[in-house]
């Protein structure tokens, strides 16, 4: 038999085959040379368990999930804010749209003025609101609050479903050779 | 180590957003991730900021583990591409040898090393270190996953994303050229014990 190659070595160290086949532990007896070889292999496979030099500090488990935790809190914050645009911009957008078409509908709200000076105040409010988007969107506020309904849906899935969805692709996902 | 049923239950608090269940997790799998990061990177520096990412993004993308992996091989795979974007941001190498053109006789003492200081350290942990050093940054995380983590072949493959054959030949290439480089520097007899 010829000396045993270092992969021959190796496979059968890995394989935890002891005794190893028959054939190389026939030519380990006869061959010194084959028997120095496995030796050195077999230590450096016994060396190559040892920790590495390198350990994560105590507490450091904790200031992941502080971390986290934080981060969780600034998304629902975000998340809050794009949501109360998207309300803001929806609201908006709805009474023009009752107002500027013209549907008699305000009649249907005036009891807000009846709440005494909040009530006056919103009213004021939704007066500003009337003529701010009287302003903006003129005749076509039927088609602005098409695009702001659309734009607060995307806005919120983009929060809520593809972000989310394009981390996980790119972190758990990718095969970089 | 926790069992598996303990894991998933770990797993399944922590996505409701339990946070102690979650610091369960990290608690199981910091040492994997540390092995990852530190073997990846070679650079003590970098590792502790770079492992506090990964569990980050472990977080994050927990409610999307289907348990189609082992949850170990799901953790290191995220630990690992997060070192590839890391080195691949700093134009680090990624496959090559991190310390080229140093073996020679400048090798000899380590890097900024004082010859004393250096003879003092020669102890078997701090030789494979070194030695370990030289090594390109997937053999060395191939050659920790199988033998400090314990992982198979089939493992590290899902974790490392290529095939048990191309594992098998970067181990077995890591440790021949280990061995190669312990044998050039020391005496057979005091280089393994």
């Amino acid at each position: 038999m010829k000396h045993l190659t270092e992969d021959q070595i190796q496979s059968c160290l890995d394989a935890g085959r002891d005794p190893c086949p028959d054939e190389i532990a026939l030519h380990l007896k006869q061959c010194g040379r084959c028997r120095d070889a496995w030796e050195e292999q077999r230590k450096l496979i016994d060396c190559l368990s040892m920790e590495p030099d390198f350990s994560l500090p105590d507490g450091f488990a904790d200031r992941v999930v502080a971390s986290v935790s934080g981060g969780k809190n600034r998304n629902r914050l975000r998340i809050f804010g794009v949501s109360m645009i998207a309300v803001g911009v929806l609201l908006i957008s709805g009474y023009a749209w009752f107002i500027l078409k013209g549907s008699g509908l305000e009649k249907y709200f005036e009891w807000i003025k009846s709440l005494g000076s909040a009530g006056a105040r919103f009213w004021a409010m939704l007066d500003f609101a009337r003529e701010w988007a009287d302003g903006l969107f003129g005749e076509r506020s039927d088609l602005a609050l098409a695009a702001a309904m659309v734009l607060a849906i995307i806005a919120l899935a983009d929060r809520l479903i593809f972000k989310p969805r394009m981390a996980l692709f790119f972190t758990s996902g990718r095969t970089i050779r | 180590m926790m069992d598996d049923s303990a894991l998933k239950a770990c797993i399944e608090k922590a996505v409701c957003g339990d946070a102690d269940a979650f610091r369960d997790v990290v608690l199981a799998h910091q040492r994997l991730v540390a092995h990852v990061v530190f073997r990846m990177t070679g650079n003590a520096a970098d590792a502790e900021d770079l492992c506090q990412d990964v569990f980050v993004k472990v977080y994050q993308n927990l409610g999307g583990f289907r348990g189609e992996s082992k949850f170990s091989t799901w953790v290191g795979r995220i630990a690992y591409n997060t070192c590839i974007n890391h080195l691949q941001k700093k134009r680090m190498p990624l496959f090559g040898d991190m310390r080229n053109g140093l073996e020679g006789p400048d090798d000899e003492a380590g890097e900024g090393e004082l010859p004393d200081a250096y003879a003092e350290g020669r102890d078997l942990k701090a030789r494979l270190e070194r030695e370990m050093a030289c090594l390109p940054g997937l053999q060395r995380t191939v050659l920790t996953l199988y033998h400090v983590d314990e992982m198979s072949y089939i493992e590290i493959g899902e974790m490392l994303g290529m095939p048990e054959g191309t594992v098998k030949s970067h181990l077995f290439r890591a440790r021949k050229r280990l061995k190669e480089r312990l044998m050039k520097k020391y005496r057979v007899e005091e280089c393994l014990p």
